[in-house]
C-alpha cells in the first residue's frame, strides 16, 4: 500500500467562507508530515474533516484505500485514525490509567489492552502518572497523557493538533523524541506553529494558505521558499 | 484504584446485605397497613433509581421518566387482566418500557437533539400519553379483556402471585419482600454496570462526548442503551405499583409524577444510586405525615422542606457526613481530596 491517507478536492465552506479549497493531500504509511500555515489557513478545519468532526462540502477522503468521507467520528476512529486535539482533551474524572484503558479497549481484548497501555505509558514517559487525575496535571503532562491515550488505540495514523503548544523548550525537545518513537509504528500528521519544533522532526512539510496547499516538500526546501516566508513568516522576517 | 474499589465494594455490599436481611425479615413484623405503604415506597423507589441512573450516570436529564413507569404499569395491567401470571407480566412491563425507550431514544440520540431538547421531548411525550390514555374510555378501547378506562383508569388489576404459580397470591408482607428484593437486584445490576466497560463508556460519554467519539465509541448508541436500561427499571416499578394498588390511571404520566422523581434524585444526590432511593422514602414518609395534620397545607410544607433541603445540601443527602452511597462516589472523593 503506497498511500495511507488521501484527500481529493477536499473543500469545506462555512456559508460564503471557503475554509478549505480543493485540497489534494496524501501521506504514506509511517510517514511524518507537518502542516503549517498562518492563522485561518484551514489547518484545523482540515483535521476536522479528516476525523469526521466536519463533513466536507465536496471532495473525498480515503483511508487505507476506503472512502471515509462524511463518516461518523467513531467509525473513522475505528478505521485506525487517532486524534489529539488542540486543547488537551481527556476525561478529567478518570485516572490517566482509565483514560488509556478506554482508548486501548475500544478495539482490543483485555490482555492486549493492558500491553498497549504499558507500551504507550513507556513511550510517552507517563508511567508515574497512571494513578493521577488529568485535571491535577500541569499542561505539559496533560499533553503527554493525551498523546498516550491516543496511541493506546494503536492507530495507523496519528493526527496531532499543535502538540507543542504551551510547552517549555525542554518539554518540546522531549515531545519531539516521543513523536519520533510513535512514528516508528504509525504515520503522524502534525499541525504546528513552533517552527523550531517543525524543523526538528519533519521529513516533509505541507503549507496551507487560505484553505489551499501552497507548497509541499522537504523541510529545507519549504522553509527556504520565498512564498512561504511571505505568507507565513511575513516579508520583514524573511 | 483497586484499593478504592475494594473498600467501596465492601461498604456497598454491607448496605446490600443489611437491606436484603431487612427485606426478608422485617415485612412479617410490620402491621398490614405499614407493609402496604412500604410496598408503595419500594415501587416508587424503582422510578427514583431509574432516573438516578439515566440522569446521574448517563447525563440524560429525562423530564418524563414517569412515562416509563406508566407504560410498565399499564403493560402489567393489560397482561395480568388477560390471564398472564404476575412474574411474566412484570417482565413484560420492563420490556415494554425498554422497547419504547429504544424507539424514542433512537430518534432523539441519533437525531443528535440537544440535551435540553431531549428533556422537553421526554416531558411532551409523557404528557401525550397522559392525554391519550385519559381519552381512551369506551367499550371499543380495550385490549383483550382489559378496558383502558380513560381518566378512570383500570381497576381490578390482579396482585402479585407466587412466581410462576398464578393460583396463589402473595400476602402484603410477602409482596413487600418480593418487591424489595427486586429493587436490591436492580440496584446491584446498575451498580455493577458502572464498574464494567459499559459503565466506563457511559461515564466517558457523559463527561466528554467528543473525546469518547474520537476514541471510537458511538455515543448515540450508548445513550440509547442507557435510556432503555433506565426505562426497563422504571417499567418494572410501574408494574409493581399497579400490582400493589390493584389499579392504574393516567396520572402516572402526569407532570407531578415526573417532577417528583426529579426532586428525589436532586435531594438524594445526582451521581449516586442509593441516595435517590433514600430521598424517596424520606419524602414519601413526610408526605404521609403532613397529610395527617391540618395546620398547614401538606404541599406547601413539603415544597418548603424540599427547597430547604436542596439549598442546604446541593449535592444531595449522599454528600452528608461524607457517606459514600455508591461505588462510583469513591473515585470522586479521591479526586476531590487530590
Amino acid at each position: 500500500m503506497n498511500t495511507l491517507l488521501q484527500t481529493k478536492n477536499l473543500t469545506k465552506s462555512f456559508g460564503g467562507v471557503v475554509a478549505l479549497d480543493n485540497v489534494d493531500f496524501s501521506i504514506k504509511p509511517k510517514e511524518l508530515r507537518c502542516i503549517i500555515g498562518p492563522n485561518g489557513a484551514g489547518k484545523s478545519t482540515f483535521f476536522r474533516c479528516l476525523t469526521g468532526q466536519h463533513i466536507p462540502t465536496t471532495g473525498n477522503v480515503f483511508f487505507k484505500g476506503r472512502e471515509i468521507t462524511g463518516r461518523q467520528m467513531h467509525e473513522i476512529s475505528g478505521c485506525g485514525i487517532g486524534t489529539k486535539t488542540q486543547v488537551p482533551n481527556l476525561f478529567d474524572d478518570m485516572t490517566v490509567y482509565e483514560n488509556l484503558w478506554l482508548s486501548a479497549s475500544s478495539n482490543a481484548s483485555k490482555n492486549e489492552a493492558q500491553d498497549r497501555i504499558s507500551e504507550a505509558a513507556r513511550l510517552t514517559r507517563t508511567e508515574s502518572l497512571l494513578d493521577e487525575f488529568p485535571k491535577n496535571l500541569a499542561h505539559g503532562l496533560r499533553q503527554r497523557a493525551e498523546l498516550a491515550m491516543v496511541i493506546s488505540a494503536a492507530p495507523d495514523l496519528v493526527l496531532l493538533d499543535e502538540p507543542a503548544a504551551g510547552l517549555t523548550h525542554a518539554e518540546t525537545c522531549q515531545l519531539a523524541k516521543i513523536i519520533q518513537a510513535v512514528n516508528e509504528k504509525s504515520a503522524v500528521v502534525i499541525v504546528e506553529h513552533d517552527m523550531q519544533f517543525v524543523r526538528e522532526i519533519a521529513d516533509k512539510i505541507t503549507v496551507l494558505c487560505q484553505g489551499a496547499i501552497l507548497i509541499e516538500g522537504s523541510a529545507e526546501a519549504v522553509l527556504s521558499d520565498a512564498r512561504v516566508r511571505e505568507v507565513y513568516l511575513g516579508r520583514k522576517a524573511a | 484504584m483497586n484499593a478504592n474499589r475494594n473498600k467501596s465494594t465492601v461498604s456497598a455490599a454491607s448496605i446490600v446485605v443489611i437491606a436484603s436481611v431487612a427485606a426478608v425479615f422485617v415485612p412479617s413484623m410490620l402491621p398490614m397497613f405499614q407493609a402496604i405503604q412500604m410496598t408503595q415506597f419500594v415501587a416508587l423507589s424503582f422510578l427514583a433509581l431509574s432516573l438516578a441512573y439515566v440522569w446521574g450516570h448517563g447525563g440524560i436529564m429525562c423530564f418524563g421518566q414517569a412515562m416509563f413507569f406508566g407504560i410498565g404499569g399499564y403493560a402489567y395491567a393489560i397482561a395480568t387482566i388477560n390471564g398472564l401470571e404476575s412474574t411474566i407480566s412484570l417482565l413484560i412491563s420492563a420490556a415494554a418500557s425498554a422497547f419504547f425507550a429504544l424507539a424514542l431514544g433512537y430518534f432523539m440520540f441519533f437525531g443528535r437533539l440537544r440535551a435540553d431538547i431531549v428533556s422537553i421531548v421526554t416531558l411532551v411525550v409523557s404528557l401525550i400519553f397522559y392525554k391519550l390514555l385519559g381519552n381512551s374510555s369506551g367499550a371499543s378501547l380495550q385490549i383483550g379483556q382489559a378496558s383502558l378506562g380513560g381518566y378512570n383508569g383500570i381497576p381490578g388489576i390482579p396482585p402479585l402471585n407466587v412466581p410462576f404459580d398464578s393460583t396463589s397470591f402473595l400476602a402484603p408482607p410477602e409482596t413487600l419482600t418480593f418487591s424489595a428484593l427486586l429493587l436490591i437486584l436492580c440496584y446491584l445490576f446498575l451498580a455493577q454496570l458502572n464498574w464494567r466497560k459499559f459503565g466506563r463508556v457511559t461515564h466517558a460519554t457523559q463527561q466528554n462526548p467528543l473525546r469518547a467519539q474520537l476514541l471510537g465509541y458511538d455515543t448515540r448508541r450508548q445513550l440509547m442503551y442507557v435510556f432503555a436500561i433506565g426505562a426497563a427499571v422504571a417499567g418494572l416499578g410501574g408494574g409493581l405499583f399497579a400490582a400493589y394498588q390493584n389499579f392504574i390511571d393516567p396520572n402516572v404520566f402526569a407532570l407531578p409524577m415526573s417532577s417528583q422523581a426529579l426532586v428525589w434524585v436532586m435531594l438524594g444526590g445526582r451521581g449516586t444510586l442509593l441516595g435517590p432511593i433514600i430521598a424517596t422514602w424520606v419524602l414519601q414518609y413526610l408526605t404521609l405525615q403532613l397529610a395527617g395534620q391540618k395546620a398547614i397545607g401538606p404541599n406547601i410544607a413539603l415544597g418548603v422542606i424540599m427547597m430547604a433541603a436542596v439549598l442546604a445540601f446541593p449535592k444531595g443527602l449522599a454528600a452528608l457526613n461524607n457517606i459514600s452511597l455508591d461505588f462510583w462516589r469513591k473515585d470522586q472523593k479521591k479526586e476531590e481530596k487530590a
